[in-house]
């Protein structure tokens, strides 16, 4: 792989409006969760499968980018009073999404792929 | 009892400065997290960094260097420039927290305070204060909740060659958001059953797709 195809690549993913790497995230997480995807789950699972601390008002940001792109779209639920009557988000991949995650892994293969700097244990 | 409740003027801050999409969403999100027994400083940090620090900024830049300029060469003018931007950022920030009807009214008020001025006031009239009031009129009675976005858009593609797949994802999307603001059981669970049969349908088209 040539530093020019990468840069190709790069430039191409951020030509469609590909999803960055908080973004990416925040979607796989979301297709992990299914049907339960609101903003708590998402931020834990993210924290938990990344090791990384999360704030909240973040993933409704890539949320809200994701939306405008298309690659998410949500539904409200019911309000609860655990909330404070507030109802709670619930977020989907749609399928112009799913495509951009296995687009985004393609590339990150790709990429990834005869490197040897990230074979074996040690740096 | 009474239910824990977060730092009420956090609670405000995010009301005042956070996001307009998915406001109430990320309270209610903040809230249960804060109940399930997050800290009061976890729920303050949480607050700061949802805050939309530029767009605010940027608001605040704009409304300070316009009293500024308002405020003309007069002794008073740091004095005149910190009420005027207090008053304008009032004007932007308020009517997000009031009912329609308040907002009107306020307006209305506020219309009918600057045309007396204007006409018993010289020195209002001279220092182009008066051209606040428009802007604060404008500012409560044409401010509006933000709206979510439609769920679908149909595409010039879609349009003149007709997607299937397209059209089956943006009948489940409506689907689902009437399933989840249905009230009657029964319907409801009608409703889930459709969406059962679209997704099933979906997923079958999209597999053809990737064999063909």
């Amino acid at each position: 792989l040539f530093y020019h195809d990468f840069f190709c690549m790069i430039d191409e993913m951020m030509r469609r409006g590909s999803p960055a790497d908080f973004e990416l995230m925040v979607m796989l997480a979301v297709m992990r969760l299914g049907s339960e995807a609101y903003g708590v789950p998402i931020s834990r699972e993210i924290e938990q499968q990344s090791q990384r601390v999360v704030v909240l008002g973040s993933v409704y940001a890539a949320l809200e980018r994701l939306e405008t792109k298309g690659l998410v779209s949500s539904v409200l639920g019911r309000p609860t009073a655990a909330r404070g009557g507030r109802a709670k988000r619930y977020f989907r991949v749609t399928t112009k999404g799913l495509r951009e995650v296995r687009e985004a892994r393609r590339a990150y293969m790709q990429l990834w792929h005869g490197l040897p700097e990230l074979e074996g244990g040690r740096a | 009892v009474k239910p824990l409740q977060p730092p009420a003027p956090a609670t405000w801050l995010l009301k005042l400065l956070g996001p307009q999409r998915n406001a109430e969403a990320l309270a209610g999100d903040l809230l249960e997290e804060f109940r399930e027994g997050r800290s009061r400083a976890w729920y303050w940090r949480q607050v700061l960094a949802a805050i939309r620090w530029r767009s605010n900024l940027l608001v605040f830049v704009f409304v300070a260097g316009y009293a500024w300029y308002l405020a003309g060469s007069s002794a008073s003018r740091p004095f005149a420039t910190v009420v005027v931007t207090a008053i304008l950022l009032a004007s932007f920030y308020l009517p997000g927290m009031l009912s329609t009807a308040k907002k009107i009214v306020v307006g209305v008020v506020i219309l009918i305070l600057g045309v007396l001025l204007f006409c018993y006031l010289p020195d209002f009239r001279n220092t182009y204060y008066w051209s606040c009031v428009p802007m604060i009129v404008c500012n409560f009675v044409f401010h509006r909740e933000y709206q979510s976005q439609p769920s679908f858009k149909i595409s010039y593609r879609e349009l003149l060659f007709g997607d299937l797949q397209a059209e089956r994802s943006r009948l489940i999307s409506q689907l689902e958001r009437t399933t989840s603001e249905e009230t009657d059981p029964e319907r409801r669970q009608a409703y889930e059953h459709s969406l059962e049969a679209l997704r099933l349908k979906s997923g079958e088209s999209r597999q053809c797709e990737e064999e063909s």
